[in-house]
């Protein structure tokens, strides 16, 4: 007589019973595997990766214990699990299904979600995608503007799986540029578009421009082993010290000390680079000293901005991707 | 149906022929090289050609002359007609091609038509539009797609198509109706560039409370994007509907004006 050996594989034993929201759902970025993925990065791939046709992500969500919402002193029938991809090259983003909370708990078993990219005619996915889930109430109520939650746009629980291009994430770029007879032997030069540092976008504000005559030595310089690596330093170190000194003279200029700035704008940026460079306390009274006299007049204000250049340039990059780091613009 | 090829170029070529046509030196064929999107395998195969961009290069013609002054410079006053117009003419011209969004997101195909295509046309257009008058500064380069994947809607004509993609609706009376509200400064800064401009109703919203409301570019700037930047840190708008977004936004407006 031979032995049977059973295998029962169930999906509601009480390890998938979710005790908090972070346990509500997991991703698997193709029909079979694991579900592995929390939140976050789930894959990189290069630029032209038809994400459309290569991945099939499936979201499993875990039964949730009502308790979980007994302390919150919300009811799960009132709120929604809402799963949504966007395209992130589009800047563009839909519900892909939505259902009650209450059916996580309700549920005998874990429920799969199928995120079809297939489906999404509108969005192409070529700078990649990312698909969301929300739990967020349904309903808005605005008699009740004083509790924390009261409108169906307040996400409760966010997770966010990302499937990246993987591209130099850069805040400027340095364009090849002529210079003419005039600047021949200008090696580059920052070129303000914009006196506006605050509101736009910092690539609306400069442009930085390598004299197009020294594309070549700039190539070689960048392949040599030994100079390479100084010789770049130096030049970003230039670089970034004139991009703080005028972003902080143009905010100068607008006399506003209560400045709220978009993240991505030149203002943003400069900012940035001082909390990267560890002066965060010292922005304030930059901004302040900024602010009260002409900041070219300020060797203090200069001797700042080097210091920042300097510690940024050393941990900048090679001049090959024309780019600066994003890590330093975006926070 | 079978695709269109959509010839493509890299940011590093757009930026040498960008530099000659600003020059005024003659481009030819060997200082670009083009692929294709899908790759272009066989004779069958058909390309974006002349032939279909030339009713788009007319209409943006009688656009450039209807919003010029007479030295031949754009009126600035008008950047916001300019703009729905473009938007306009590049979203229908592109829609009626067999095209789909992951060729129309590849950067490449527009800075092939922004640098490239019509023997400068396009590029010609793009500086008419953003030169300012009496000012020896150029336009920012990445309106002609010299410019990283992740600033594919800072490309002219590719927003110009992004805007009509968004809001446009087919059935409507006049389907581009959306394109035409709220101004072409609200639509760059506070819409193709933000987190609460993915979600296509809540853009409507938006637009048609500007519209409606009258709410200037300043209260924009200074009060209402600030508030709605500061919401979307723990809310978004995706499933919200016409008058539920524009029922927040409102209630932001009301509070951020006592």
């Amino acid at each position: 007589m031979s032995n049977k050996v059973f295998s029962v594989s169930r999906r509601d034993v009480a390890f998938n019973i979710g005790r908090s929201f972070d346990e509500l759902v997991r991703l698997r970025k193709n029909e079979t595997g694991e579900f592995q993925f929390e939140s976050g990065v789930v894959v990189e791939e290069p630029i032209g990766c038809d994400f459309k046709n290569e991945y099939r992500p499936v979201l499993r969500f875990n039964r949730l214990s009502p308790e979980i919402f007994k302390k919150l002193d919300l009811a799960p029938d009132s709120l929604n699990v809402i799963v949504t991809v966007a395209d992130t090259a589009l800047h563009l983003r839909k519900i892909v299904t939505k259902f009650c909370a209450s059916e996580l708990i309700e549920s005998s078993t874990a429920r799969d979600v199928r995120v079809p990219l297939k489906e999404q005619a509108n969005m192409g996915f070529f700078g990649g995608l990312e698909i969301g889930v929300y739990l967020k109430p349904k309903h808005s109520d605005f008699e009740s503007t004083d509790k924390m939650i009261w409108h169906s746009s307040q996400v409760l629980y966010a997770a966010r799986f990302e499937f990246k291009v993987a591209t130099e994430d850069a805040v400027f770029r340095l364009h090849f540029v002529p210079f003419g007879d005039e600047l021949k032997n200008v090696v580059y030069c920052v070129k303000w578009i914009s006196d506006d540092v605050i509101s736009g976008v910092a690539s609306d504000s400069f442009e930085v421009h390598i004299n197009d005559e020294l594309k070549n030595e700039f190539k070689l310089l960048e392949s040599n082993k030994t100079f390479g690596p100084l010789g770049t330093r130096f030049l970003f170190a230039g670089i970034l010290r004139e991009i703080i000194e005028g972003t902080l003279k143009r905010i100068g200029d607008v006399g506003d000390t209560e400045i709220e700035a978009a993240g991505d704008s030149a203002y943003g940026f400069v900012k940035n680079m001082f909390k990267a460079a560890g002066f965060v306390d010292d922005w304030s009274m930059y901004i302040q000293m900024a602010n009260e006299t002409n900041i070219t007049d300020q060797s203090e204000v200069s001797e700042m901005a080097l210091k920042v250049a300097q510690i940024i340039a050393e941990s900048g990059s090679a001049l090959s991707n024309q780019y600066y780091p994003q890590s330093l613009g975006s926070s | 149906m079978t695709t269109l090829c959509l010839p493509c170029i890299s940011v590093d070529h757009a930026s040498d022929v960008w530099n000659k046509r600003r020059q005024g030196i003659t481009v030819s064929d060997t200082d670009y090289e083009v692929t294709y999107t899908p790759e272009h395998s066989n004779s069958d195969q058909r390309t974006y050609s002349a032939i279909q961009i030339e009713q788009l290069k007319q209409d943006l013609e009688e656009t450039k002359l209807a919003f010029s002054h007479s030295d031949g410079s754009s009126d600035k006053k008008h950047a916001s007609d300019i703009d729905a117009a473009v938007a306009e003419i590049v979203h229908s011209s592109i829609s009626q091609l067999e095209l789909n969004s992951f060729q129309l997101s590849n950067g490449g195909f527009w800075a092939w038509l922004s640098n490239v295509a019509a023997d400068g046309f396009f590029w010609d257009f793009i500086y008419w539009r953003f030169k300012k008058r009496g000012k020896e500064q150029d336009p920012a380069r990445k309106n002609w797609g010299i410019c990283s994947i992740r600033e594919f809607h800072e490309i002219y004509f590719a927003r110009s198509w992004l805007m009509g993609h968004k809001v446009h609706e087919p059935e409507a009376k006049d389907p581009y109706a959306f394109v035409k509200k709220s101004g072409t400064e609200n639509w760059r800064s506070h819409i193709l560039r933000v987190e609460f401009g993915w979600d296509p109703e809540f853009v409507k919203a938006l637009v048609d409370v500007i519209e409606e409301d009258d709410i200037k570019s300043n209260l924009m700037r200074t009060k209402l994007v600030p508030s709605l930047r500061a919401w979307i840190s723990s809310a978004n708008f995706v499933d919200l509907s016409h008058d539920e977004s524009k029922k927040i936004i409102r209630y932001l407006v009301s509070k951020e004006l006592g």
